[in-house]
Order: structure tokens, then C-alpha cells, then sequence
């Protein structure tokens, strides 16, 4: 019986059959906890003037998830640079990177779009709200991600840099063959979870009517005032997002194990 | 390998830890130093490698002056092989890869021919069957040999071995022992830092007695182990040696 439920003390792991049977259940009792809620609240579903409307959280979806991968890729690449600034030994370059970690981090991402669309984007005659979009998420992800990335390297042994200096690397074939091949290992579980919080911030580019998944979602249900039945769906459409990045991220994790 | 030191300075926050190493030219295929610890043997081990840098002095190896700039010593250290006392193997890398990393990314050797030289190596060693494991996997006495591959394989100039097995058990280190004097036995030049003084013994050519950052006695093993005339020195043999 027990072999059904509990966790096996062998390194094996369970089996197909027990894991799909323990997740089973567990979203049978999820889904009744659920299904009790609504029956007592009584609540009428109408899903026909949503399905009206179909093609636009189709549409909306396509955007988020194009919106997403460009900033996925923009604050990948600005989290680098900026734990690397952040490491550099010439204090203004340290400084300005650390200003905008902080900066970033200590205020709501509702008001960075704002301030970077209506100012300095328009300063800078960058129409394309889309594009500023990007921008806007790249620059607010990238510091946290900066500061994940930074971690990681700083999570490298002294006397891994010391080997690599022995042999001979300079330091750039020590950043490429020793240090961030061992740091990413360190990075990936936050990393993850950053690029998570990503897409699901996207939605906040409504503001500045970004037509991606949220607003789309927000029209319909001021079309048909079907509250639940316009967001149930956008709940599902940003999981169908994340969840394939956990897993994928989650077996990446698995390629770069090795006993330390 | 001839090896001269003169006035060699080095201090870490104030407190010097090398205080004037002075060393007329002494030519020795295995040099050891010995003394108690804090003494600045690893110091000086690491100022020979190139990785550190002294305040004050100057180090020859055959004649030829160490500089210690930046280029110079990035040189250098490409042509010695450096053993440390915690193997530093890099963990994400399978020994080969362990081994072919500063062939092919430092001495632009080609990847087919660095194999060849890691297996033979390997096979020299008795580590052929390691090949493929990464570092987690092998025994500590398995890792250092590993190192000590990867320190002979660039066909270093000389080997500096510092404490190399002072992190493993009496087993393994009778192992990596082995190693070492199989490698003298091939004529290779060494310089070794090592608490094992009746290996240090039997091993060396020439050996240097250091405590306060000073080379207070130095010669052949017989005069440094069993006659040395410096009170100090004397003292540290009496007591280390009584337990051999």
C-alpha cells in the first residue's frame, strides 16, 4: 500500500504509474474544491458570447507570447551585461549598474512603463509601443536576472578561478570555460522563476494598450460583462506559456547535474 | 632546473610572510621545501608559479628572470604545471575534458591530438577507466593523480607541487607518492612543498629548510635532515622525524 503513496527511500524515484496516480488524485481534490465553490456561490456560466469572441484572445495570446520571448532574450542579454558591470573593477561602471538594480527593483513596474513610454521613449522618438514594450520588460527583468546571474558567478570557488589561472586561461576563457558552465547550474532554478514573473508581467503593458493577452481579455469582458468567463481563459492561456518553461528548465537542470 | 632567489619580499596585510628568501644559484632535478606551517613555504611556491606577486626580489629559473607583469607571468604560468593541495580539478568537466581544456584552449593543441595525449597519460596511470567521470565520481587519490596528469600534460618546463597530499589519507596518499616518484624517476624537475619528511627524503635532490619566511638551513637531504647546524632547523627534524 505504501508503495502507492509514499516516497521510496531508493534514489529510483517512483514509477509512471505511482506518479500519475498520486497526480490524478491530486487534481481530482482540486478540482472538487472548486467545484463545490462555484455550485455554492450558484454561479451561471455563458460561454457562448465568448466564443464570439475566440479570435482575439487567440490573437492576444500570439502577441504575449511574441512579446515575451523578445523580452525573455532582451533581459537575458541586459542581466548579463549588468552582473558583469556589476563585477567590473572600474567603480563608475560598478556604480551605474548598481544604481540601476536598485532603482529598478525598488519601484513598481506600473510606474517604470509610464515614465519610460510617455518620457524617454517618446524623448527618444521610439513610436512603436510595441518595441518600447520590449525594451521596458528587458530593462525591468535584467536587474533581477543581473542579480541572479551575479550570484551564480559569485557562487564559484576561489580556487576554480586560481585553477584556471594556473592553466594558463585569460579571463575571458575562464568566464566562457569555467565559470559560467558552473554558474548556470547555480542560475537556472531562479532563473526560471524570473522568466515565469516575466510573461505574467507582461500583462501590466495594458496600460499603455499594448494589445497583448490581458487587454484582449479586458475588452471581451467589457463586451459581454462575463468576468469569470473572459479571465478563466486567460488564466489557462499564461499557463500554457509557463508551464512548458518550468518543465523545460526543469529538465535543463537535470543535463547540467553533477556530483560536486 | 637551476633556481635563484634573491631578497624575496612579500607581506599580506603588513605581516610578512616571505622576509628576504635568498637562494644562490642551486641547479636540482627535485627541490623540497620543508618547515613548519605559516612558515611561507606555499607562498613561495605560488610566487614560483606565477601567481602571486612579490613586494620586493627577484627569481631566476635557469638563468632566465621571472617578470612580474602581467603578460610575462601569464606566460610563465603557461609553462609550468601547478599541482595544488586541493586537486582544483574543474567539476563540471569529465577528467579528459579535465585535461584537454588547457591543451586545446591554451597550447592550441588539436582536440583529436590532446585525446591522445590525456589516454596515454591515462593509461600510463592506471586512470584509463576514470576517463569519463567527472571529478564527484573519483576517489580523492584518483583526483590528484587527475591533476598531476593535467599538470604534466602541457610538457610544463617544471612541476611545483604544493602540499599534494595533504588532503588525502594515508592509502591514497601512498598513491599519489607513488606518482610523484614515478615522475622522478622520469627525470622530470620538480619543486615540491611537503609535509612528508621521510618521502621528502628519499625524493630530493636538494632541500630547503623555511620558517619566518626565511630559508634558515638548506642543502642535501642528508645535511638538512641529520646534521643541520641551525638550532631551529634541528629542533623541527628532532620532533617531526621522531614519529617516522
Amino acid at each position: 500500500m505504501a508503495r502507492w503513496f509514499l516516497l521510496a527511500d531508493d534514489a529510483e524515484g517512483p514509477s509512471h504509474a505511482v506518479r500519475f496516480f498520486n497526480l490524478a488524485i491530486a487534481c481530482i481534490v482540486l478540482s472538487a474544491l472548486f467545484y463545490v465553490a462555484f455550485r455554492r456561490v450558484a454561479y451561471h456560466w455563458s460561454w457562448e458570447p465568448i466564443w464570439g469572441y475566440r479570435q482575439k484572445f487567440i490573437t492576444g495570446w500570439l502577441i504575449t507570447l511574441g512579446l515575451s520571448v523578445a523580452a525573455l532574450a532582451g533581459s537575458a542579454v541586459v542581466g548579463l551585461v549588468t552582473a558583469l558591470m556589476r563585477r567590473s573593477r572600474v567603480l563608475i561602471i560598478n556604480y551605474a549598474a548598481a544604481l540601476y538594480v536598485e532603482l529598478i527593483r525598488g519601484t513598481p513596474l506600473l510606474v517604470q512603463i509610464l515614465l519610460f513610454f510617455y518620457v524617454i521613449a517618446n524623448a527618444a522618438r521610439l513610436e512603436n509601443r510595441y518595441v518600447a514594450g520590449v525594451v521596458i520588460l528587458s530593462l525591468f527583468a535584467g536587474a533581477y536576472i543581473s542579480e541572479i546571474i551575479r550570484a551564480g558567478i559569485e557562487s564559484i570557488a576561489d580556487s576554480q578561478l586560481e585553477s584556471a589561472r594556473a592553466i594558463g586561461l585569460t579571463p575571458i576563457q575562464t568566464y566562457r570555460y569555467v565559470v559560467f558552465p558552473q554558474a548556470i547550474r547555480q542560475t537556472l532554478p531562479p532563473l526560471a522563476g524570473q522568466f515565469v514573473s516575466l510573461i505574467k508581467d507582461s500583462s501590466l503593458l495594458s496600460i499603455i494598450s499594448i494589445s497583448e493577452f490581458t487587454l484582449n481579455a479586458q475588452e471581451v469582458n467589457a463586451f459581454t460583462y462575463s468576468t469569470l468567463e473572459s479571465y478563466v481563459p486567460l488564466a489557462l492561456g499564461y499557463l500554457a506559456l509557463t508551464l512548458p518553461l518550468s518543465l523545460w528548465t526543469r529538465q535543463l537542470e537535470r543535463r547540467f547535474l553533477y556530483a560536486t | 632546473m637551476q633556481l635563484e632567489i634573491s631578497q624575496l619580499h612579500k607581506q599580506y596585510n603588513g605581516t610578512p610572510v616571505l622576509d628576504g628568501i635568498e637562494l644562490s644559484p642551486v641547479t636540482a632535478r627535485c627541490v623540497v621545501l620543508v618547515g613548519p606551517s605559516g612558515g611561507g613555504k606555499t607562498t613561495l611556491l605560488r610566487i614560483l608559479a606565477g601567481l602571486e606577486r612579490p613586494e620586493k626580489g627577484s627569481v631566476r629559473f635557469n638563468g632566465e628572470l621571472l617578470v612580474f607583469e602581467k603578460a610575462p607571468l601569464h606566460c610563465h604560468r603557461k609553462r609550468v604545471g601547478t599541482v595544488f593541495q586541493s586537486f582544483n580539478l574543474f567539476p563540471h568537466l569529465s577528467a579528459l575534458q579535465n585535461i584537454t581544456l588547457p591543451l586545446t584552449r591554451v597550447h592550441g593543441v588539436a582536440e583529436g591530438a590532446a585525446r591522445e595525449t590525456a589516454m596515454s597519460l591515462f593509461e600510463r596511470f592506471q586512470l584509463a577507466d576514470h576517463a569519463a567521470k567527472h571529478p564527484g565520481q573519483l576517489s580523492g587519490g584518483q583526483r590528484q593523480r587527475v591533476a598531476i596528469v593535467r599538470a604534466i600534460a602541457i610538457k610544463p618546463r617544471f612541476l611545483l607541487f604544493d602540499e599534494p597530499t595533504s588532503a588525502l589519507d594515508p592509502e591514497m596518499t601512498a598513491e599519489v607518492l607513488e606518482m610523484i616518484g614515478d615522475l622522478r624517476e622520469e627525470g622530470r624537475d620538480f619543486l615540491l612543498v611537503t609535509h612528508h619528511l621521510a618521502f621528502a627524503r628519499s625524493l630530493a635532490d636538494y632541500v630547503l629548510f623555511l620558517s619566518d619566511g626565511k630559508i634558515l638551513e638548506q642543502g642535501p637531504p642528508q645535511k638538512v635532515f641529520e646534521r643541520s647546524e641551525h638550532p631551529a632547523c634541528r629542533r623541527f627534524m628532532d620532533r617531526v622525524l621522531r614519529f617516522v
